[in-house]
């Protein structure tokens, strides 16, 4: 497992960012680094101590290879250069469909869809269309790399393709690439109420995915997307949603059993248990934590003080 | 709303004689007479103009429903079509002038004519025709709020409500309107269309309570300036005999019709949505499936909650004037226009 991770921290968002980092200078300053690093990466064995695999950080790195450098002449003309040193080679495609649907954004901004110019949709959905067709023309090398499902259910979904279609992706990405989290989680994004969905398909999401993956990942698919349909949304997770707590129990504890290391899953697993007012967990899985408290874990609205007061936790 | 009471309003116009002597004559060989007539009483009274707007209204939102199942251009141009031509304005119009026909009474028609020439009743058409502008009616429901009406006023206006069967009409307008948009973002499923019209039977009082409140803001704003004196002299119209007579005839038609067009315009948007829309994600909610837990079958409770705040009003008070159950057909899914149709 350790052969494709040297770093220290390699556990919660702070590993993710460190790979990350890794990629977006790589991706500027040595190529050959880069490549070496997502094939080492591409396999379902290379985790972080969470679970997650370490590939995903390529995703963000590429974003942030753009982001920091901000020429997107620059940054083009490096994705040119790479695909005439690597023809058809996945990390380069990869990278130039992430260009494409990062400056998409560029064009579109960040506001409300009532603020973006006539100019700024068409661009938008220009761009965007430009980096689906880079998939498309790419995937019999590309789809090697399995962020090339989420780059596409991003892009169609964005495209308003139709459901149907979408499904399609999602389904052959994770029968490729069963284990590879962020294909589920892309999935779960396209399905919120917030872009027309409801959280009973969410639900419905949810439990497909447990039983496509219960045999080798038991319940931990249900507490890893519920806990990501918390992070993507504002809603009360216990009432508005279908979450179940004591599914969702049961999925932590079978991450930990899989991930044991992780402070990152404990720490969240004793969020959701206050959360979901489970006192005797919360208080069990605390004493567990001790010293191992990870801040980011614990958002305002349920900080670990918060928590400690409401179940009456004592060193 | 406004466009549903004005013609409710102009039902009543049309139906309000000031003549005391009950006229049974028929002219059976003089059709083109009564044609003349029935339409002069039609266009005089505003009915006509209103009976347009009214059918544009309801084919207004149905549309809006159907556009929930976003179906395609070409289905889009589709359900145009079908909506155009079931709500044609000229269908109801006819299907009125049909009804007045059938019940000809020359002498009765003459004293309607007679009623609507008279400044009272010029006056009343010439308000009722007015679009009400909803911030003035905002305005004036903060005012009356502050400063409510009078005792003698609000028991006009309700007395005016009570003998024009506004809110009743009104109130099957609305529900025939709201349960065919439900109906419609129920698509196929039965179970969900089930629930829809037992929602809609359990809160019906609610709705009825809503409708009566909202109404009589809405007339209370459309009278604003017309004085005690002048409803007084309105109301003895509508509780004229004759007018209530005419009045029967026209709000049956007009419901008989608009329940026949939504049934018509229901099964032909659905046949069009089935073939037009696009394909679900295979994750959206089964038949019978909520959409959200708060939706889960709890309506009876959300009843009693909408009961309550709707029964505290007290009998002399008036509501806001933002109850249209309309605009729930706006909604994206059937369970909000339910939730919305409650409220």
């Amino acid at each position: 497992m350790y052969s494709c991770s040297p770093k220290r921290i390699n556990d919660g968002p702070k590993a993710i960012q460190i790979y990350a980092d890794r990629v977006a200078r790589n991706f500027w300053r040595s190529d050959e680094q880069l490549k070496r690093d997502i094939n080492n990466w591409n396999t379902p064995a290379c985790v972080f101590d969470d679970g997650r695999p370490i590939l995903s950080a390529v995703y963000i790195g590429y974003s942030q290879a753009f982001e920091r450098k901000h020429d997107w002449s620059a940054s083009l003309s490096r994705i040119e250069d790479l695909k005439k040193k690597y023809p058809d080679e996945a990390f380069v495609a990869m990278a130039e469909a992430r260009y494409w649907a990062f400056y998409a954004w560029d064009a579109r901004g960040g506001g409300y869809a009532s603020s973006v110019s006539d100019d700024g949709w068409q661009l938008f959905r220009e761009r965007m269309e430009k980096a689906e067709s880079v998939l498309l023309d790419t995937k019999s090398y590309s789809a090697s790399i399995p962020s090339w499902y989420i780059v596409m259910i991003k892009a169609q979904s964005i495209l308003n393709h139709p459901a149907d279609e979408i499904d399609k992706v999602f389904l052959e990405g994770v029968k490729r690439y069963p284990s590879y989290y962020p294909i589920y989680f892309e999935m779960l994004n396209f399905l919120l109420p917030k872009w027309g969905g409801s959280w009973r398909t969410v639900d419905n999401l949810i439990q497909w995915s447990v039983e496509h993956t219960r045999v080798k990942e038991g319940m931990t698919m249900y507490a890893r997307l519920y806990w990501v349909a918390d992070q993507y949304s504002d809603v009360k997770l216990f009432k508005d949603t279908f979450a179940s707590w004591p599914k969702m129990k049961q999925g932590f504890s079978d991450l930990m059993a899989r991930h044991p290391k992780s402070k990152w899953n404990l720490n969240n697993f004793a969020k959701f248990a206050c959360m979901a007012g489970d006192k005797q967990t919360f208080l069990k899985l605390r004493k567990q934590i001790g010293e191992g408290v990870l801040d980011a874990a614990w958002p305002q609205n349920t900080s670990l003080d918060l928590c400690e007061t409401k179940f009456g936790y004592a060193e | 709303m406004k466009t549903t009471l004005a013609i409710i309003l102009a039902m009543f116009i049309s139906a309000a004689t000031g003549a005391e002597n009950v006229g049974t004559s028929h002219a059976p060989d003089a059709a083109g007479k009564q044609d003349q007539l029935i339409d002069q009483v039609l266009t005089l009274s505003g009915m006509k103009r209103s009976l347009q707007k009214l059918s544009m209204q309801m084919a207004g939102g149905l549309m809006q429903a159907a556009m929930q199942a976003k179906p395609s251009e070409n289905g889009q141009q589709k359900l145009i079509k079908v909506l155009e031509r079931t709500f044609e304005p000229d269908l109801f119009v006819g299907h009125i002038s049909a009804a007045l026909k059938k019940n000809y009474s020359e002498q009765r028609y003459k004293n309607v004519v007679q009623i609507l020439s008279t400044p009272l009743a010029k006056r009343m058409v010439e308000l009722e025709a007015k679009d009400p502008n909803p911030e003035e009616m905002q305005a004036f429901y903060a005012q009356i709020t502050k400063t409510p009406l009078s005792p003698t006023r609000i028991s006009l206006i309700q007395k005016l409500d009570d003998s024009m069967q506004a809110s009743a009409s009104l109130n099957k307008v609305a529900i025939t309107t709201v349960t065919a948009g439900a109906l419609i973002s129920g698509g196929d499923c039965s179970k969900a269309r089930a629930r829809i019209k037992k929602v809609i039977a359990q809160n019906r009082s609610d709705i009825e309570t809503a409708t009566r409140n909202s109404t009589q803001i809405v007339l209370s704003f459309l009278y604003r300036d017309v004085s005690d004196a002048d409803l007084k002299a309105y109301l003895k119209m509508t509780e004229n005999k004759d007018s209530k007579w005419m009045m029967n005839i026209t709000t049956s038609a007009l419901l008989e019709k608009l329940e026949l067009s939504m049934e018509q315009g229901v099964r032909a948007i659905a046949k069009i949505i089935k073939a037009h829309a696009p394909k679900k994600t295979m994750f959206a909610p089964k038949c019978g499936q909520s959409m959200s837990p708060d939706q889960d079958d709890d309506a009876s409770a959300r009843g009693k909650q909408v009961t309550t705040s709707a029964s505290a009003r007290t009998a002399n008070s008036l509501p806001g004037p933002d109850v249209d159950l309309r605009a729930c057909l706006g909604l994206a899914t059937s369970a909000e226009i339910i939730a919305c149709a409650e409220k």
